[in-house]
């Protein structure tokens, strides 16, 4: 087990370094640059936006910019002239990646790693209780639609599973806003807590506010997932075995829960692995139309505003978290099927 | 459920509210922040970035020079009672040097008094370079120094003698020395940057969540209207869809609101329970025409100053072409489909509510037929498919059929409008515009650049307004890849007016506005941008906030007296 | 939401079975598909939505005379006026004719992009599964790399600095298909094809070492004239049904994206920027946000039924029974 854990993480390494190597190179593509922005600010003179621009680094060439956001630059001296025709010797300050250092983000000014984890827990606590609902309810919806394949149950399920899927996220939460928040007023329209001097903030307010929005992602997995697993089961109902358990005159119920529940976990935990980077990335949509400090509009802010430190330690995280997510995923996975092994099984890649 | 929260929390304001007078008696002013800005950076207005931090910013940190809300211009707390620091300041006779006589009964919530050395101290921090202010090159660039006098007293030195003294000084806001041990690199500090221990505003700051930013009544305010900042607090709340912004003022959820959605102000004014105020943006819309050639950007000036020969604009070079498409133009349209009717059509670059604005300059008026005579004359005649083509025009080629493109950075569904608009106008006199909307970054890009034909984008002013045209009609501005006068535009006629008025001796406004109005009308002739229009701004507040009579840009300057009932 | 939805709905969900489908199995399917009433119901009305789109320009210019780009001081005409018969926008723009050419730009991205995406998976599927484990396996090790790349990469932020980074979304007012329609089609299917390459990969690796291939080799019979004709028939089934998720999942993209300012740029209308438009004045014409957002709704909820059903239909593994 700790070998293959081992082998995984040396195999991410490649993976990692394409991730920041692509995005990188995206990023620094795009036009205007961080700077475009401080451009059209008239307070700024024009000495003013080129030191800024020196400053962030943005003018170097691609590649001395990426190396310098992998090693950093605090070995090297930056020699500069100031008013007074003096030659100033400054130290590097960032370490680079490499040693722990993403940098500082351009437009705040306040390290990336602060920025991040200032905005993972409302962005984790939205994501895992909507996969949660989602379980909760799409599994069970999809081994009840399969028992009943072609039957009335299964037919609405089909269309009642994905009909909330099938909308755009913010049209769905602007109606649910509309209804659920303006003309019934029955819950909030947005925010994790009461606006209030004092900040108190109850359980009840929390779950409150968490309805709407938990209940517009949830939908996503519930599609998802009902789906799987009414496929899941019917595949388990056509194994033999199962047939012959029905022949014997079991009851279906029984048979359902004996032999599909664990047949079906399979499938459903391959599931599971990849959708955690998913769910940290954060629900940029949801995250607006709720009023909802996450890491996607974080993300999405950084990605329009060219704040390269952000987005770059936004899409490394998305890379360990993808790569810890399939890792669990096939920990899982040997764990329910006890067939597979690890050290021969580790065939996906 | 809700309502029976309503209800309950009714039955405990009734007693609070009898007491009105008590600090922090009233409910919390909650105003919704619709910038999406996924968040702040620093509250030192020094190290401020944006305008979220101004917001807050304002009600922490008192300034040096105060605003007469009525009028809009400067004033002393003399003058205009308020939290300013200086009660009255001298002008030196060369008008180099301004001396401030400061309040002393101002004093940071730690109790030590503000003082001249505070001023002092974060002029010193600005001017180091050090603390990643926005402020340092602008400040540095004019300000000599800045000296004690005594803890009262603070004199400012500035290069020239400049009628933007006052805005210059007003942007060194005095920060809290003595926390700080005199040190400002310390300023440097997410501490400090993201909760402010020691300010001196009339609120205090209370915590900062993420979504939510809570600053809590002075207790111990000073300059305040009564003595006594009745708010319990004032909330910046994070509400990024402008949709929902507008239902959590009509539900109650938020009681303030800045610029609600255009489409659904008559639905606000209409509303019992909301109250409005609609007054004339301090912002304006603008078409930018490049005049020179694009295929060849040049700077306006050499290095010792001499004009660089640009090249024309094979269609946009031409003055009178230029005149006939802002005849062509049919602004008052815009408004009423844009706007819905509320904004005025603009005669140059000044708003309406400037002080500076010519009396005697209308704005031109939408005449198509003028528009397609002058066409004719510059040698654009129409061609067989409807569109104008050159035949002895003066820049263009033979044969070359009157098309520009006209960029429009995406975002603003205002913006995409009035070019739609355009579009569909100008056609009709024979003219095509390729609408291209792109992405904010590649427009600015492409404009400073100057590889444009055109460009739909709006100015916001400073506030107050100073109606100086430097830095987006100056040659020295027309920078290629950096300048503001991204059209290359070049009058040196208006460029000594523009600068007479900045540096008149005395200051006087009469004087200087009219020297301002001949600039205007000079502008109005050159056309190097089509002039559009300055659409209408809206606060709304809920109908309990009791006290909210708000000026032109300047919302909350009685907001100590603001009695909120039905906290939420 | 949208990303764990791109994430998870893609072909790579549904397991194939290594039996080759061979004609019984079509007609078996057939035989079910047609006893499947929910899954025709929904293929009418995606053909007739369909229809309708694709005729955008006969129906607006011939049949209605209405220009969907012509402004005019006729704002927020209700439904049922002269000349408009589902009112006018914000701007006097005829609103029916803005939705039928809409529905054309949403759902032709959404088609085209996942036709490309699928191309491109079953290409480079092929290729990849066919050096794997050869001497040429750093073809295959690359192409793995890649993909294990870009999946690690949130998907809605991948798309969105594409979008930002080729910036240019440039309308031209001769052209009917906007650049930025184009660009957002060239995105879309560069990040859709890694489901489908996992898929061809895995059969074609599993097929390669066939007794019948390798026969087929003996006798002379070249390598792709193997690959294309007896590994893509397996394959393709799946392919197909994954196809309607997939274009139903593209349309709600397009729409997200115009949300978040990225999508297809005015004047050239889609679903997705009219709906997010409509949310600025949906109280001077509620049908102004119902239309188009039960359109996409309609549409996707359609297309997901249609691909189940394909499944159920087809699926050699539930065919089998």
């Amino acid at each position: 087990m700790l070998r293959f854990i081992l082998r995984r993480i040396l195999q991410a390494i490649p993976t990692l370094f394409g991730i920041s190597f692509l995005s990188f190179a995206i990023m620094t593509a795009a036009p205007g640059g961080p700077t475009a922005a401080m451009k059209l600010d008239p307070h700024l003179t024009v000495k003013q936006r080129e030191a800024a621009a020196d400053r962030l680094g943005v003018n170097d060439p691609f590649f001395v910019q990426y190396i310098r956001w992998l090693i950093g630059d605090d070995w090297k001296t930056y020699e500069t002239v100031d008013n007074d025709g003096n030659v100033v010797r400054e130290k590097g300050e960032n370490k680079g990646i490499l040693r722990g250092d993403f940098g500082r983000s351009f437009t705040y000014k306040m390290p990336v790693v602060d920025l991040i984890k200032e905005k993972l827990q409302p962005t984790a606590e939205l994501g895992l209780l909507s996969l949660l609902v989602g379980f909760g309810l799409g599994v069970p919806i999809g081994i009840l639609s399969a028992l009943n394949q072609g039957g009335k149950f299964d037919n609405l399920t089909r269309v009642v599973a994905v009909v909330f899927n099938a909308l755009p996220a913010f049209y769905m939460g602007l109606l649910l806003i509309l209804v659920f928040g303006s003309y019934l007023e029955l819950l909030p329209m947005g925010n994790r807590c009461p606006i209030s001097v004092s900040g108190e903030c109850s359980l009840t307010d929390r779950a409150e506010r968490l309805i709407l929005p938990v209940f517009t992602i949830a939908t996503g997995f519930i599609a998802v997932l009902s789906r799987y697993a009414r496929a899941a089961t019917l595949d388990v109902l056509n194994q033999d075995y199962v047939r012959t358990a029905r022949a014997k005159g079991l009851h279906s119920r029984q048979i359902t829960f004996r032999h599909v529940g664990r047949n079906m976990l399979i499938p459903i935990v391959t599931l599971l692995g990849p959708s955690i980077p998913g769910i940290l990335g954060g629900a940029v949509v949801v995250e607006r139309i709720f009023s909802w400090q996450g890491l996607g509009r974080l993300a999405l802010e950084a990605v329009t505003t060219q704040d390269y430190p952000v987005v770059m330690a936004f899409v490394m995280f998305g890379g360990v978290s993808t790569v810890i997510g399939y890792l669990l995923s096939d920990i899982m996975y040997a764990l329910v099927d006890p067939r597979i092994s690890l050290d021969a099984g580790a065939g996906r890649s | 459920m809700r309502k029976i929260l309503v209800i309950l929390a009714l039955i405990t304001v009734l007693p609070l509210s009898a007491l009105a007078q008590e600090p922090g008696s009233g409910g919390p002013v909650i105003e919704a922040n619709i910038s999406g800005n996924a968040n702040i950076g620093s509250f030192n207005l020094l190290r401020c970035s944006g305008t979220d931090c101004a917001r807050i910013g304002q009600f922490l940190f008192p300034g040096l020079v105060g605003v007469n809300p009525e009028t809009g211009d400067f004033a002393s707390a003399e003058q205009f009672p308020s939290t300013a620091l200086a009660l009255r300041w001298e002008i030196s006779e060369d008008g180099k040097e301004y001396t401030f006589y400061m309040r002393d009964d101002a004093f940071w919530s730690d109790g030590n008094p503000i003082t001249a050395n505070d001023v002092k101290f974060s002029f010193d921090a600005i001017a180091s370079g050090e603390i990643e202010s926005d402020l340092s090159g602008y400040v540095d660039a004019f300000v000599q120094s800045v000296e004690v006098i005594d803890d009262y007293t603070v004199k400012f030195t500035f290069g020239e003698a400049s009628c933007d003294a006052l805005s210059l000084a007003g942007a060194v806001y005095p920060l809290p020395s003595q926390y700080f041990g005199g040190d400002f690199t310390k300023m440097v500090d997410p501490e400090f940057d993201r909760s402010p221990a020691v300010t001196g505003g009339i609120f205090n700051f209370g915590r900062f969540d993420g979504d939510q930013i809570v600053l809590t009544a002075n207790p111990n305010a000073w300059g305040v209207i009564n003595d006594v900042v009745i708010p319990e607090g004032f909330i910046y709340v994070d509400v990024p869809d402008t949709t929902v912004a507008v239902e959590r003022l009509l539900s109650g959820e938020i009681n303030f609101l800045d610029g609600p959605e255009r489409q659904r102000r008559q639905e606000l004014i209409d509303s019992p329970d909301v109250q409005t105020f609609e007054f004339p943006a301090n912002g304006w819309n603008y078409i930018g025409l490049n005049l020179a050639d694009p295929t060849n950007p040049q700077n306006g000036l050499d290095e010792d100053g001499n004009p660089i020969d640009q090249g024309h604009h094979p269609i946009l070079g031409d003055v009178q072409v230029r005149r006939a498409l802002q005849l062509a133009m049919n602004v008052q349209e815009m408004i009423d489909i844009v706007s819905l009717g509320q904004g005025v059509q603009m005669a140059a670059n000044e708003i309406p509510s400037s002080w500076a604005i010519s009396p005697d300059l209308q704005p031109i008026p939408h005449d198509p037929d003028a528009a397609a005579a002058m066409l004719d004359e510059a040698g654009w005649v129409l061609g067989d498919d409807g569109v104008r083509v050159c035949q002895g025009c003066e820049y263009a080629e033979e044969g070359t059929p009157l098309r520009f493109a006209l960029l429009v950075p995406d975002g603003s569904v205002n913006a995409e409008r009035i070019a739609l608009l355009f579009q569909d106008q100008l056609k009709a006199v024979g003219v095509e515009v390729d609408v291209q909307i792109l992405d904010f970054n590649t427009v600015v890009s492409q404009i400073t650049g100057q590889t444009f034909d055109a460009v739909l984008l709006a100015w916001s002013n400073g506030y107050p307004v100073n109606p100086d045209v430097a830095q987006i009609f100056n040659a020295s501005a027309d920078v290629v890849g950096a300048g503001f006068n991204f059209t290359s535009y070049r009058n040196p006629d208006m460029e000594a007016l523009n600068e007479q008025a900045r540096v008149l001796p005395g200051c006087d406004p009469a004087e200087r506005a009219a020297l301002y109005w001949q600039v205007q009308e000079t502008l109005q002739n050159d056309q190097p941008y089509l002039w559009l229009y300055t659409a209408n701004d809206m606060y709304a507040a809920r109908a309990e906030v009791e006290g909210f009579s708000p000026f032109a840009n300047q919302p909350f300057w009685n907001v100590e007296t603001w009695q909120i009932d039905q906290p939420r | 939401m949208s990303e764990s939805r791109i994430v998870q709905l893609t072909a790579s969900d549904i397991t194939m079975d290594e039996q080759r489908l061979d004609a019984s199995l079509w007609q078996l399917g057939l035989r079910r598909l047609r006893r499947d009433y929910l899954t025709i119901a929904a293929i009418v009305v995606i053909l007739i939505i369909a229809l309708l789109a694709l005729l955008a320009p006969v129906i607006s210019n011939q049949i209605l005379n209405v220009n969907y780009t012509k402004t005019s001081r006729d704002i927020f005409l209700p439904i049922g006026s002269a000349g408009h018969i589902l009112g006018t926008d914000d701007i006097g723009r005829d609103y029916f004719s803005r939705l039928l050419y809409g529905g054309r730009v949403s759902m032709g991205i959404a088609f085209s992009s996942a036709v490309i995406s699928i191309l491109i998976g079953i290409t480079l599927g092929l290729i990849s599964g066919y050096y794997q484990g050869g001497p040429l396996k750093i073809v295959d090790d690359t192409m793995m790399w890649f993909i294990t790349t870009l999946n690690s990469i949130p998907t809605l932020y991948l798309l969105i600095i594409l979008v930002a980074a080729m910036g240019g979304n440039s309308t031209s007012v001769r052209s009917s298909v906007s650049l930025s329609v184009l660009s957002l089609v060239l995105i879309l299917s560069l990040l859709g094809w890694t489901g489908t390459l996992r898929l061809v990969r895995g059969e074609t690796i599993s097929q390669k070492n066939r007794e019948y291939i390798v026969a087929a080799h003996a006798i002379g019979v070249s390598t792709w004239r193997i690959m294309f004709s007896h590994i893509l028939p397996n394959v393709f089934s799946v392919i197909i049904v994954s196809l309607a998720i997939d274009i139903g999942n593209l349309i709600l993209v397009e729409s997200t994206l115009s949300y978040l300012g990225l999508g297809v740029q005015e004047p050239t209308p889609s679903w997705g920027n009219m709906l997010t438009d409509a949310q600025t004045f949906f109280t001077r014409g509620l049908h102004l946000l119902l239309i188009p957002g039960t359109l996409i709704g309609v549409t996707v909820l359609c297309l997901y039924i249609i691909g189940d059903g394909l499944r159920d239909a087809f699926d050699p593994q539930t065919v089998k029974k």
